[in-house]
Formats: C-alpha cells, sequence, structure tokens
C-alpha cells in the first residue's frame, strides 16, 4: 500500500472508532452527570431504566428521535437546521488531536493513539475552538427569538473573552514543552528532569481548568442558559434531536476539555507502570495501561465539571466579563511572560 | 500525492470563489458575512497546501474566529438583516470602483507573474527549513528578516484603533475630542 492509501485507511478507521467512542461517551456522560449530581445531592439519580440505571441514555436519545421538532415560523431555515450541525462538528474535529495513549509500531510505521498527529496541533486546536462561537450564535440569529438571540451573544461573548486566556495558557506549556505536539508535549513530560506540567505550572493550570469550563458554558459560568432571565438561551427554539445535537456537542467538549487538562497539565497517559516501558517494542499491556491512565485522568476532571456544577452558584454576567478581562487575562499574561523568561535563562 | 493535492485545491479554489462571489451577490448582510467565512476557510486549505501550516491556523483563529465574529455580532445585534442594501451611492461610484478594481487586477497579475518576487522573495533555504520544522522556521524568519515590519505592524494596529474610536465618538456626540 502507498503512502497516501495508508494514510487514508488509517484516517478513516481511527476517526470511525473516535466518533463512536464520543458519541458513546457523551451519552454516557448525561447518565454520569444524573447519578453524580444526585448522590451529591442526596438522593439516587436514574435507576430505573435498566440495571442501576445505565439504559438511561438509550431511553433519552430515542425519545429525542421520535419527538416532534417544530420549526418557528420566522427561522431561516437553512441556517437554522445547520448551526446545531456546526456545534458539533466542531467538537468532534477538536478531539482530533488528543493522543489517548502511547504510540506503538504495527505495519511498518509508527501509529499514533490519536486521530491525526499535525505538526501545529495546539494551533490547530485554538483555531478549531474559535470556530465554536459559529454553531451558538448563527443557532441564536436564525431561531428569531429575542431570548435567543441575546442567550447566544452571551455565549459568544463569553466563548471570546475566556479563549484568550485559555490560549495563554497553552502558549504556557507550549513554550515550557518546546514544541506544538500534543504528543510532544506528553512526552516533554516524561523527560529527564521534567514532571507533569502541572506541578510546573500551577497557575496555567488554574487558567486552563477555569477557561475551559468558561468554554464550555457549564456552571458556574452556564449564564448562557440562565433559566430565570434567558429561558433557555441559544437553543430556546430547538426541540427533539437538534437540542440533542447542541447537548451532545456540550458533552463532547467536557470530555474534550478534560482531555487536554489531562494531555498538557498531568502527562497524558503517564501513570504507574508506563514510565519506563514507553519503547517502540512496548508490551500490548503497556499500551493499555497507558490508555487505562488517560481514562482515569479524564474521568476525574469530568467529576470535577459536575462537582463545580453541584457546588457553586452561577455567577452574574458583569462579573464573569470583569473577572475574565480583569483578573484572568492579565494573569495569564504574566505567567506566560515568567515562563517564557524561566525558558531563555535556562 | 500530487493527485490528491490537485484534488483538494480544486475543492478548496472553486469554493473559495464561490464564497467570494456570495459575498457581493448576497441579498442580506449575513449571509455576505457567512460567504466571507467560507472563503477564508478555504484560503486555509490552500495555505496547509503551500506547506504553511501556521499560517493556516492563523488564518481560520483571527479571521474566521475573530474577526467574522464581530461582524456576526453587528448584523446579528442591529437586526439589519431583513433590510436589502438598497443602494446609497456616491457619486461617481460605478466608474471610481471599475478603475480601481483594474489597478487592483493589475498589481495582482503583476506581483505573481514577476519571478523572483522582490516583495515577498524566499530567504536562504526556508523551503526546506519549513518542511522540517513549520512554526519554528516561521518564527525565525518574523524575528530575524521581517522583525522591522513585523514590530511596525503593532502601532499601525494600534493607530487604528485610536482612530476608529475617535471616528466613532465624534459622530456620535457631535463634538471633536
Amino acid at each position: 500500500m502507498n503512502d497516501w492509501g495508508d494514510v487514508l485507511v488509517t484516517g478513516i478507521i481511527k476517526s470511525v472508532i473516535a466518533l463512536a467512542l464520543l458519541m458513546a461517551g457523551g451519552g454516557l456522560l448525561t447518565l454520569m452527570e444524573r447519578k453524580i449530581l444526585g448522590r451529591l445531592q442526596t438522593r439516587y439519580g436514574p435507576i430505573r431504566v435498566g440495571p442501576f440505571g445505565l439504559l438511561q441514555p438509550l431511553a433519552d436519545g430515542l425519545k429525542m428521535l421520535l419527538k416532534e421538532q417544530p420549526v418557528p415560523a420566522n427561522a431561516k431555515i437553512g441556517v437554522y437546521l445547520v448551526a446545531p450541525a456546526i456545534s458539533l462538528f466542531v467538537a468532534f474535529m477538536a478531539f482530533a488531536i488528543v493522543p489517548v495513549g502511547p504510540s506503538f509500531f504495527l505495519f511498518g510505521k509508527m501509529r499514533t493513539l490519536s486521530v491525526t498527529n499535525v505538526n501545529i496541533g495546539m494551533l490547530y486546536l485554538l483555531a478549531i475552538l474559535s470556530l465554536g462561537v459559529y454553531g451558538v450564535v448563527l443557532g441564536a440569529w436564525s431561531s428569531a427569538n429575542r431570548y435567543s438571540l441575546l442567550g447566544g451573544l452571551r455565549a459568544g461573548a463569553q466563548m471570546i473573552s475566556y479563549e484568550i486566556s485559555l490560549g495563554l495558557a497553552i502558549l504556557g506549556v507550549v513554550v515550557l514543552a518546546g514544541t506544538l505536539s500534543p504528543i510532544g508535549i506528553v512526552e516533554a513530560q516524561k523527560a529527564p528532569g521534567m514532571t507533569w506540567f502541572v506541578f510546573l505550572q500551577p497557575v496555567g493550570f488554574f487558567l486552563f481548568m477555569i477557561g475551559g469550563v468558561a468554554e464550555t458554558n457549564r456552571a458556574p459560568f452556564d449564564l448562557v442558559e440562565a433559566e430565570q432571565e434567558l429561558i433557555g438561551g441559544y437553543f430556546t427554539e430547538y426541540g427533539g434531536m437538534r437540542w440533542g445535537l447542541y447537548m451532545l456537542a456540550e458533552y463532547i467538549n467536557m470530555l474534550t476539555v478534560s482531555a487536554l487538562v489531562a494531555t498538557l497539565f498531568l502527562g497524558g497517559w503517564i501513570g504507574i507502570g508506563t514510565g519506563i516501558l514507553w519503547t517502540v517494542t512496548a508490551a500490548p499491556w503497556a499500551q493499555l495501561l497507558g490508555v487505562f491512565w488517560f481514562f482515569v485522568k479524564v474521568a476525574f476532571f469530568i467529576f470535577v465539571y459536575f462537582w463545580f456544577r453541584a457546588t457553586l452558584p452561577r455567577i452574574r454576567y458583569d462579573q464573569l466579563m470583569g473577572f475574565g478581562w480583569k483578573v484572568l487575562l492579565p494573569l495569564s499574561v504574566l505567567n506566560m511572560l515568567v515562563t517564557a523568561l524561566y525558558v531563555s535563562l535556562r | 500525492m500530487s493527485v490528491v493535492a490537485d484534488i483538494v485545491f480544486w475543492i478548496a479554489a472553486i469554493t473559495a470563489i464561490a464564497g467570494g462571489v456570495g459575498v457581493i451577490a448576497a441579498r442580506s448582510p449575513i449571509y455576505s458575512a457567512l460567504s466571507l467565512i467560507a472563503t477564508l476557510a478555504q484560503l486555509a486549505v490552500l495555505y496547509i497546501l503551500l506547506n504553511a501550516q501556521f499560517i493556516a491556523a492563523a488564518q481560520i483563529l483571527i479571521y474566521a474566529g475573530a474577526v467574522m465574529v464581530l461582524f456576526l455580532f453587528v448584523i446579528t445585534l442591529l437586526g439589519i438583516e431583513g433590510y436589502p442594501f438598497l443602494g446609497a451611492q456616491l457619486p461617481f461610484q460605478r466608474p471610481a470602483a471599475v478603475i480601481l478594481s483594474a489597478l487592483l487586477l493589475a498589481g495582482v497579475i503583476f506581483f505573481v507573474a514577476e519571478s523572483p518576487h522582490w516583495l515577498t522573495g524566499v530567504h536562504g533555504n526556508f523551503t526546506q527549513q519549513l518542511n522540517t520544522d513549520n512554526v519554528r522556521a516561521f518564527g525565525v524568519q518574523l524575528f530575524t528578516t521581517f522583525f522591522f515590519p513585523f514590530e511596525l505592524t503593532a502601532p499601525l494596529l494600534i493607530v487604528a484603533m485610536i482612530g476608529a474610536v475617535a471616528l466613532g465618538k465624534r459622530r456620535a456626540g457631535g463634538t471633536e475630542i
């Protein structure tokens, strides 16, 4: 098989696997969220559908697919139908560069456990994340509803504001690792004299966590869907599976942000048993161990998301903007400068 | 490899031109903005084909991700999407437009035809560097060969920003600042 054929076939295989895992993961997260929120509020959460309520996401999905999906009378129908798909498309694309485990040797080539390994990895990620605003703003505008429009503009302003500090937090890690590739960043945390970047970039870690929660419009930054002010926010006029697409995009974005926190700050797949075993000829179980540690880290940060939601009250819009521009942005610039100074003096 | 690159090039190029036509042909400003986004995204694809991944990412990040979002904000917030452009024309607008576009086209043809380009010429083994370490090669060029123009854009942007604020204030309040 020539080079392009190889690239095409591996690309298709990886994409199909990643899509299936992300869809299933998004569905499972809804169940996980309700279970954890339930426990944190001393109730059970869903337990009726299937053992431990495990089939609840399937039931929900079926319900959404079979529901009537009304379109508002004045909606701009083309944009209205495309907008949720844009959100979901961006969510899928962003995950493409996340390495879920160590690379391995197969059929005469090094195979990465990410869908693609582009040499501008983190820049690609920032570029894709910056497109997420379109699904929200276009969906809001095309619904021909004031509440939707205000919610959409609010969401857009929030995403743009927090993207800047998010990007600068990533840049601190990139400067320290000396590469833009996520695989390179994970391996840089394994290099001698280095450790997980959460210890070397504690400020960047917190900036990224806060920026990531705000970027995905989750509590306590979920003003987008502040019921008492905006009804449902930008997806007020969406129903059935179209609404489901927005929700799925949100949950996949949470997965992506958690995976990025794990990759950038917590050493990705590095864990007990993978430190020295990662070589070209590593045993298959060492590979699986790497994937295992990665998923443990991701699961932890998903839990943190739900923990936030159960614990913190929603903040006010002016507080959100003030915090983003007057606290997070100067802090992230300072963090960036100090990191650059450290690297240049080292 | 070249076949795949050719296919991608033609798809991107045709979509980019179609988007460009859409910008001026659309009746409603929001569809013009959407067409422009499509064009900018396809330009990014063309940059990747030219092995300029950094520029491609910056193109998406800055133009599609920031500038056009602001356009969309303005268009949706002002609620002008229902009104088509009715054409408030300046005197001699059409002849002036024809002359200026002809000049622009001549300029583009001149710079494309002229080789090697004295404006954007290749410096040293830049192409080879691009193949090995794209962002590093770009950064090194930016901070050595093109350092002065790069720094010059900073005051330029600030001047433009102050100018925009000054113009906006004067029109709103009716007084000079």
